[in-house]
């Protein structure tokens, strides 16, 4: 069975979002969950913070090089695809 | 509290738009100079559908640029829908490379950023169905995909109001949050993720992911009001388990 806010709650969430949206939108900066004068508004705000606690590592730096290695390989065998891909080929010149 | 570690972290939204510079040779991938300057542009305020179009027409830095800009956002988002880092990095490099091979077909009247989105966001749920042969937790399958609009109704307030009795440190909470969200089925997660986490607006995301604009708001309010219901549970309860992973 799923979970259901009623319709006041469900506008209240979609209003919350709605101003983040468009702040971010305008700034360019994700924005933090604004405040709201209602009470509604304040529990919404409350609940949706709880998600900014979620905390996340950083990508591993080599992410980027790794990628465009692995493009770099999709590209010479696509060009040569007799060529062999060791993994002398991934890593190079990228990092 | 912290502040989101979300949408576009390190990213450029746009910038100003330049006329292309000559195609210097064929494309490909970045080599080790880098020019920082497009047309007296620094390349880091360029837009990224004008550092795509600089890439189709072989400017192969400008990739680079792009994978760079993304790399904390569609990384956070990869890990957070997909709850695992090395498929993190592993669909995170899907993407760029799908976007590689599908350049020539961007459409430039389209944005970039929702592209990308919709790439990484298939190719997770490609990977997420090919680990659903496993067995679903219960919770998973608590939630059907059809059931969107019928339930039972929360209060919002309610259950917003209630946070542990203890205190908790930053690391528990932070774990709590994401065994809650982790809990959602893939089609009420990712519509969280898209909507709160990377502010994508309603309409967009029902774009991307191909569904109507009533489908995504009530995806999205399952998804909320199920985290609601659930972060009440787990709190109400005096000796619950601290989650560990």
């Amino acid at each position: 069975m799923s979970r259901q806010f009623n319709e006041n709650d469900k506008r209240a969430l979609d209003v919350l979002l709605d101003v983040m949206q468009h702040s971010s939108a305008k700034s360019g900066k994700p924005v933090p969950v604004p405040g709201g004068s209602s009470e509604r508004m304040q529990a919404a705000r409350k609940l949706m913070s709880l998600l900014d606690m979620w905390e996340l590592p950083e990508p591993p730096p080599d992410l980027a090089a790794r990628t465009l290695a692995r493009c770099e390989a999709e590209e010479r065998s696509r060009i040569d695809p007799n060529a062999e891909l060791s993994d002398s080929h991934f890593g190079q010149s990228l990092t | 509290m912290n502040q989101p570690m979300n949408a576009r972290d390190g990213n450029s939204t746009g910038g100003p738009r330049v006329r292309p510079v000559q195609p210097p040779e064929k494309k490909g991938m970045p080599g080790p100079r880098r020019p920082r300057y497009i047309e007296g542009v620094p390349r880091a305020e360029v837009s990224d559908e004008q550092l795509l179009d600089q890439y189709r027409r072989g400017d192969k830095a400008s990739f680079g640029v792009l994978v760079q800009r993304y790399q904390r956002e569609l990384f956070h988002f990869l890990l957070r829908f997909l709850g695992n880092r090395a498929s993190a990095e592993d669909v995170f490099q899907e993407a760029f490379l799908q976007v590689h091979q599908s350049a020539d077909t961007f459409d430039p009247q389209r944005k970039f950023r929702p592209w990308l989105f919709t790439i990484a966001a298939n190719k997770a749920r490609d990977l997420r169905r090919a680990q659903a042969r496993r067995p679903a937790t219960p919770l998973q399958a608590a939630v059907s995909p059809h059931d969107e609009e019928s339930g039972q109704f929360i209060d919002l307030m309610r259950s917003a109001a209630e946070l542990p009795e203890e205190p908790m440190e930053r690391r528990e909470l932070s774990e709590q949050v994401k065994k809650t969200i982790s809990h959602l089925p893939d089609h009420l997660r990712e519509i969280l993720l898209l909507s709160y986490f990377h502010q994508f607006p309603y309409k967009q995301i029902g774009d991307m992911l191909g569904i109507p604009l009533g489908t995504v708001k009530s995806r999205l309010h399952t998804a909320v009001a199920y985290f609601a219901d659930e972060w009440r549970a787990a709190n109400k309860r005096p000796n619950q388990p601290r989650p560990t992973s």
